[in-house]
């Protein structure tokens, strides 16, 4: 079986002989089911051919671009790879948090370390998300009491003793009061309605952002994942809707704004991160979201941290040449469904 | 509603497609770009016709503009590019 690495090998031989060890990696997520009850497992191929080719394969496309596929493949196509004739392919891997990595790779443990000890008191972090779980030991101080200074959830609608923030007539705003509230109470849901989703991406944002790893976990002691500003007070806008991923460029500047002026009644200084955005646009700094958070900027003690890099492999990306006075362009395919 | 190229070249096209869509009572979330920071006068002239201003940040305003509004909003002089909403996604 050229070009198949040793991982998929040793799962033919292991698929065959069945048993614990096959029942073990099912367990474990590396075997999945199908919805028609077949085992599959999640692979990368190195394939410049045909999309289809590979669906007619048996292959459950989950994306492409750069030469690279990604893709479900069913457990009993995969000692048939060798036909394929792809120039690799390679089992997904588990991957582990590397948030404990992270911060001595970026040098904010000598930061963290330093004297006097630089870890975030005093300023805010500002995060526009998806939703927090406020719950969650990492946003609390010592003292078992939130450090998030605000939470405004844009996509709920008040409700009996709940109201949007000032300035702006829609959401709700819950304080580090009730947040606190909350956290006393046996249901806190029953205070504060706000929650992340299921995928939790905005927790995962503000964990990096400002969480002080002080829960422990995965086998691992309290204070291993700590984030880059433990000790910052948070401020977070939810964005998240049921009819779309995330918010959009116009309540995203609103949340900025909101952001930076209750920094600012709070006399602090603020950054902002947002860990979402789109490919449309000029992509030069001149859309009006990118104007309008220039603008916010203005002022001392204001910084803004955006995503960036995460979309190569998104197939967003055409080239073509055009000749002089010709035409030309990029082909583009649909790939069918 | 027929804006006209002068005011359908103010609109993004994301606005356009929104306008060719919406039923009378939608209103479109939307960037306002102003020749230079928008005065008191300038909002209260939108407001006037029934344009809700959010927020300002320098020379851009958010609002939410009723179908029936955004041919006045287009015309206004002080007004140079109204910008549809866009959806965001995880990064």
């Amino acid at each position: 079986m050229n070009g198949v690495d040793p991982a998929l090998r040793a799962l033919v031989h292991i698929e065959s002989i069945g048993g614990p060890v096959l029942a073990s990696m099912e367990s474990a997520g590396s075997v999945s089911r199908t919805t028609a009850g077949e085992r599959s497992v999640a692979v990368l191929l190195e394939w410049d051919g045909e999309i289809d080719r590979l669906e007619r394969f048996g292959a459950r496309i989950r994306s492409a671009g750069g030469g690279i596929v990604t893709a479900d493949l069913p457990l009993s196509k995969v000692k048939q790879l060798s036909r394929l004739k792809a120039k690799y392919v390679e089992l997904a891997r588990p991957l582990r948090r590397e948030l404990d990595v992270s911060l001595p790779e970026i040098r904010a443990s000598l930061v963290h370390a330093a004297t006097p000890a630089n870890r975030g008191a005093g300023v805010i972090v500002g995060i526009i998300d998806s939703g927090i779980d406020f719950r969650h030991g990492a946003f609390k101080d010592v003292n078992d009491q939130t450090r998030i200074r605000s939470i405004w959830d844009q996509t709920l609608t008040p409700q009996a003793n709940e109201s949007s923030p000032s300035g702006f007539n829609y959401g709700v705003e819950y304080s580090m009061a009730k947040i606190n509230q909350a956290l006393a109470a046996a249901n806190p849901a029953t205070v504060v309605r706000h929650s992340d989703d299921e995928v939790g991406h905005g927790t995962h944002v503000a964990g990096i952002a400002a969480g002080d790893g002080s829960d422990p976990g995965l086998g691992k002691p309290a204070f291993t994942f700590v984030g880059v500003a433990p000790e910052a007070e948070i401020i977070f806008v939810a964005n998240r809707s049921d009819t779309q991923e995330f918010g959009n460029s116009v309540t995203t500047l609103e949340a900025v704004r909101y952001i930076f002026a209750r920094a600012g009644q709070l006399n602090r200084p603020c950054v902002i991160n947002l860990s979402q955005g789109d490919n449309i646009g000029p992509h030069d700094g001149t859309s009006l979201l990118e104007r309008g958070i220039d603008a916010e900027l203005g002022a001392p003690g204001r910084a803004f941290v955006k995503s960036a890099g995460n979309e190569g492999a998104s197939s967003r990306h055409a080239e073509g040449r055009v000749t002089d006075g010709g035409c030309g362009g990029p082909d583009f395919k649909r790939r069918r469904r | 509603m027929e804006l006209g190229d002068r005011l359908l070249k103010k609109l993004s096209p994301g606005g356009r497609a929104w306008l060719a869509t919406a039923d009378k009572d939608a209103r479109l979330a939307a960037m306002l770009l102003f020749a230079r920071p928008p005065s008191k006068s300038d909002l209260q002239r939108l407001e006037a016709h029934g344009v809700e201003i959010v927020s300002v940040s320098g020379d851009v305003a958010t609002a939410r503009i009723p179908r029936d509004a955004l041919k006045e909003a287009l015309d206004e002089p002080a007004v140079t590019y109204v910008e549809a909403s866009r959806p965001l996604t995880a990064e």
